[in-house]
């Protein structure tokens, strides 16, 4: 079994413990992964701004062996996974259960290109949402955060027979869950 | 054993794919794998939205019901629901003294926290992902056009030629992205203007009128269009207006172009690759406006953040 002990692109990272560095060298990849946990539901901004709240508050309890991105990973995972279920439950409670539904609606004058990107995330994030999270995150650093299997064992801790295991079976119910809402949706 | 392994092709490759779902999808994984920023489907209007109150109030009581009984708390459930129908009628019935107005239910707070309704809804599976039976929510009706009246001026409910503009616009899209007919969507988008001259929807149809004249190639008209759209107020779309500049330059307008650039440079929802156009189209029409230092500005700058954009060969010549 193969399991990576680091993230590849980071050895020299690893070193950086002070709050303001982590942000200059790790704020960008916090964005998107913030981004693309939490889906269109979530304002990726929000969970940045929490990511290194708890970053500023539990770094010195980080012991200097662990890998940072990974912890840094976990943070804005569990941040990113709470809002989004926060968010889901708040529409819920007040009836507004359509998640996904209507896209096309935007609040400003929209580019064919937004309209389309806006699309592209609803659908496909429609159909990610249904998943078991452990094979929603998967799919979502390997398909469109475009990360290797290797990287995202690292990342996440994970022995990589299990990412290929979560990967397989997480894109089959996805593929499944994605036909349903495209038929559902009446699109092509 | 080495520590790579291939892994499977990545469905957002399936160029090649005969099933058309699988073209779709592979069409939209590439389209966000190329994006760095998410579109938000969460606007702030519709945060504001009122929510049907009843029906916030019984799946407010019936969560709660769940999550106290299967936490032993059957006996603050009841507790709980006579409050809240309490409260329910008491905000429903006209009151003589609204300065007496009933207190807060004061054991919500304290069951909230000891039961742990935020944590309990962190940490259990999301209700529309998991819904255990007894809070199965209802088919939802579709609230889009709704939405689309509070982001613009009316906040009443929907009219329902909304919901008509919005298919309408979609089957624009599809003409455009899915059959490949530019001319067929300008068809439908005058189809949309002779039907909805004073629709709510009609500067989401001129961008998207725009748009389709630029894939015609057909510049001075999509320019036309631009001109006489209100981009850079607040909510415009900073693509569209880098998309303006860009054509404002093309005719010569530099000063014009320059203050569209600037503007969507500015704006904090420019995405990445827009921001490199923003740049090196700003660059240009300072360097030929004779703003030699603006122009080395830009270009140092787009070199810093792109130096391996699609204009770095061209602004690294001598």
């Amino acid at each position: 079994m193969v399991r990576p002990s680091t993230v590849s692109v980071e050895a020299a990272e690893v070193e950086a413990r002070d709050a303001g560095q982590i942000f200059r060298q790790h704020g960008a990849r916090i964005r998107r992964w913030a981004s693309r946990l939490g889906g269109p539901l979530v304002d990726c901004d929000d969970v940045v701004q929490e990511v290194f709240a708890v970053v500023h508050r539990r770094i010195a309890e980080l012991p200097p062996t662990a890998a940072l991105p990974s912890w840094l990973y976990k943070v804005t995972q569990n941040i990113a996974t709470s809002r989004r279920r926060r968010e889901r439950l708040r529409r819920w409670l007040g009836g507004l259960s359509g998640d996904y539904t209507d896209a096309i609606a935007a609040t400003g004058p929209s580019a064919l290109d937004n309209i389309e990107r806006r699309e592209a995330a609803v659908e496909v994030y429609a159909a990610l949402d249904r998943l078991d999270d452990k094979y929603r995150s998967t799919i979502i650093l390997f398909e469109i955060e475009g990360m290797s299997g290797e990287e995202i064992a690292a990342l996440t801790d994970t022995p990589l027979a299990t990412v290929w295991i979560r990967l397989h079976r997480g894109r089959e119910q996805f593929r499944r869950s994605y036909r349903r809402s495209v038929q559902k949706r009446g699109a092509p | 054993m080495t520590s790579r392994q291939a892994g499977p092709p990545r469905l957002r490759d399936a160029a090649n794919a005969e099933d058309a779902t699988d073209l779709r999808l592979a069409r939209q994984l590439a389209l966000l794998a190329g994006d760095d920023r998410m579109p938000v489907l969460a606007p702030a209007a519709e945060r504001a939205r009122p929510t049907p109150r009843m029906l916030m109030s019984v799946r407010l009581v019936a969560l709660l019901s769940v999550l106290l009984t299967v936490g032993g708390g059957a006996s603050a459930t009841v507790v709980l629901l006579v409050r809240h129908w309490q409260q329910s009628a008491a905000a429903t019935t006209p009151d003589p003294q609204p300065a007496e107005a009933p207190p807060p239910p004061p054991h919500a707070h304290r069951v909230l926290r000891r039961g742990g309704l935020a944590t309990k809804a962190a940490e259990a599976p999301a209700p529309a992902a998991d819904p255990a039976p007894a809070v199965e929510p209802p088919p939802a009706p579709r609230h889009a056009p709704a939405r689309r009246v509070a982001v613009t001026t009316d906040p009443r409910p929907a009219p329902p030629e909304i919901a008509q503009e919005a298919e309408l616009l979609r089957d624009v899209l599809l003409a455009v992205r899915d059959g490949h007919d530019p001319h067929q969507a300008l068809a439908l988008l005058d189809a949309h203007a002779a039907r909805f001259p004073l629709g709510a929807l009609t500067a989401e149809a001129a961008a998207l009128r725009a748009q389709v004249l630029l894939r015609l190639g057909n510049r001075e008209a999509a320019l036309a269009v631009l001109d006489g759209l209100p981009l850079t107020n607040a909510g415009g779309s900073p693509q569209l207006v880098v998309t303006r500049g860009e054509l404002r330059s093309l005719a010569g307008r530099c000063a014009e172009a320059v203050s569209d650039f600037g503007w969507a440079l500015d704006a904090s929802r420019l995405a990445q690759t827009d921001r490199a156009r923003a740049l090196y189209g700003r660059a240009s029409c300072r360097a030929r406006a004779g703003d030699v230092a603006g122009a080395q500005q830009d270009r140092e700058l787009y070199l810093r953040e792109f130096p391996d954009g699609p204009a770095a060969a061209r602004l690294t010549r001598p």
